[in-house]
């Protein structure tokens, strides 16, 4: 009989965990990793390090937009 | 600016209001990612263009609501097909060559958003962030408000002009005055609320008499009561006696080159000064004599896109009313007392300066032009 009950009790606790893990993820608390993969960096990485931003830069410039070259004062 | 400058954010940006929220709150993008191109993906670089509708709006609704219908953020008065100025000079039957050149050439020069002014340099001045993306309430003259109105503001204001006629200086509120461009141009009127089409029907815009106040003081100069007062027999504009020379431009073209990108020619520019007969009178501009500034539409301004777009030049003035920045108290209108200007037939725009101009620009300035001088 305490054996049946003790098994009882665990079952409930593995569907009610499995529960609140599957809720969590549906809410979307899951979708979105806090911390980077190996490789990975965040905008505040890259955009507050100067010498990562030249070399990215220098390796792979911004296209320069074109403009038509005017001439004289508008 | 650098290219790592123009995008580096500083570490004093984390310590503001706006540095506590997520980058993609405004920016969208992606969290992580190994490659600039995957970090960027679904970007938007400048998040404060749709103004109303931008991510500003929720926080700075009053702002964004009244800034859309700015010169700065629509430029109508310059390039809109239904109200741009320049439309009164427009041939009825050309008006398909004047909508082509407003809206390929004339429409380019308007504001990118709340960041032009608060965060980078113009985008048409090719952007980049001035304080590591801190936002500032006030605009930097020389980074924001310069970066566009170069090349009559920024050369008069700072003294960068050059006239065969005279030694110029930078104006006396810029130098050693030290006033930024906010002092006069306020924040009220900025950001709007009252709606226009030229510059000069701003009911907000600054007045000399803000700060110079028609007091006892001003009426103990005797050339102040003799023509700085509504009673004064020649009422004058504060800037006849008190601007230097100011930048003057002829003959402009507008185009697209062989890419389909816009760009526009200006046949000469230069540094001169002339008072005209105020032709458009009213209580804003009660003046009897203005200083007017030579503006560079001309017949030929749209042929790119049409011949004969501007049959109507003669309509309005090409010396136009204008508020030049380059005030000293002592100028060649004023340094030798009444003899300055009276006699002075080079200071009056005359029919000398005139001559060489189509017989439809000049009888546009009819209403402008002294030739008796006084």
């Amino acid at each position: 009989m305490r054996t049946r009950i003790r098994t009882g009790r665990a079952g409930l606790i593995l569907v009610l965990g499995t529960l609140a893990l599957a809720s969590l993820l549906l809410a979307g608390c899951g979708g979105e990793r806090v911390v980077a993969a190996e490789g990975e960096r965040s905008c505040i990485e890259c955009h507050t390090d100067r010498k990562l931003l030249k070399a990215d830069l220098k390796a792979d410039p911004i296209p320069v937009v074109a403009k038509a070259e005017s001439a004289g004062e508008g | 600016m650098e290219g790592d400058i123009a995008v580096f954010v500083s570490p004093e940006f984390f310590d503001t209001t706006h540095g506590k929220m997520d980058c993609r709150d405004c920016h969208n993008g992606v969290k992580f990612a190994k490659t600039r191109a995957e970090a960027h993906k679904g970007m938007e670089p400048l998040p404060s263009s749709t103004y109303a509708k931008s991510v500003c709006a929720p926080c700075h609704k009053g702002i964004t609501d009244t800034f859309a219908m700015t010169l700065h953020a629509e430029t109508r008065g310059v390039s809109s097909t239904e109200s741009a100025l320049v439309i009164k000079r427009a041939n009825p039957q050309g008006m398909d060559a004047v909508n082509k050149g407003l809206t390929n050439n004339c429409n380019t020069c308007h504001v990118s958003g709340c960041g032009d002014c608060h965060i980078s340099r113009p985008q048409f001045n090719g952007g980049g962030l001035v304080q590591g993306h801190v936002f500032y309430k006030s605009p930097n003259s020389l980074n924001n408000c310069m970066g566009c109105h170069g090349s009559r503001i920024e050369k008069e204001y700072t003294g960068k002009g050059e006239s065969t006629k005279t030694e110029l200086h930078a104006d006396v509120h810029w130098s050693p005055g030290g006033m930024q461009c906010t002092a006069c141009h306020t924040r009220a009127w900025m950001h709007g609320g009252d709606k226009y089409d030229a510059r000069y029907d701003a009911p907000k815009a600054p007045k000399c008499t803000d700060c110079h106040k028609q007091d006892a003081k001003f009426l103990a100069v005797k050339m102040h009561t003799q023509h700085g007062t509504s009673e004064s027999k020649a009422f004058l504009q504060c800037q006849v006696c008190h601007a230097q020379d100011y930048n003057n431009c002829t003959s402009c073209h507008v185009a697209l080159d062989d890419a389909k990108l816009p760009y526009y020619e200006t046949e000469s520019s230069g540094f001169d000064f002339n008072i005209g007969k105020n032709y458009q009178q009213s209580d804003a501009k009660p003046w009897d004599f203005i200083v007017v500034r030579h503006v560079p539409v001309f017949e030929g301004t749209f042929d790119f896109y049409g011949k004969n777009a501007l049959t109507g030049i003669a309509a309005v003035p090409t010396w136009k009313y204008a508020t030049p920045h380059s005030i000293q108290r002592v100028t060649r209108q004023t340094k030798n007392g009444c003899d300055s200007c009276h006699g002075n037939r080079d200071i009056f725009l005359t029919d000398d300066d005139l001559k060489g101009l189509t017989p439809a620009e000049v009888k546009a300035n009819n209403p402008v032009v002294i030739n008796k001088i006084p």
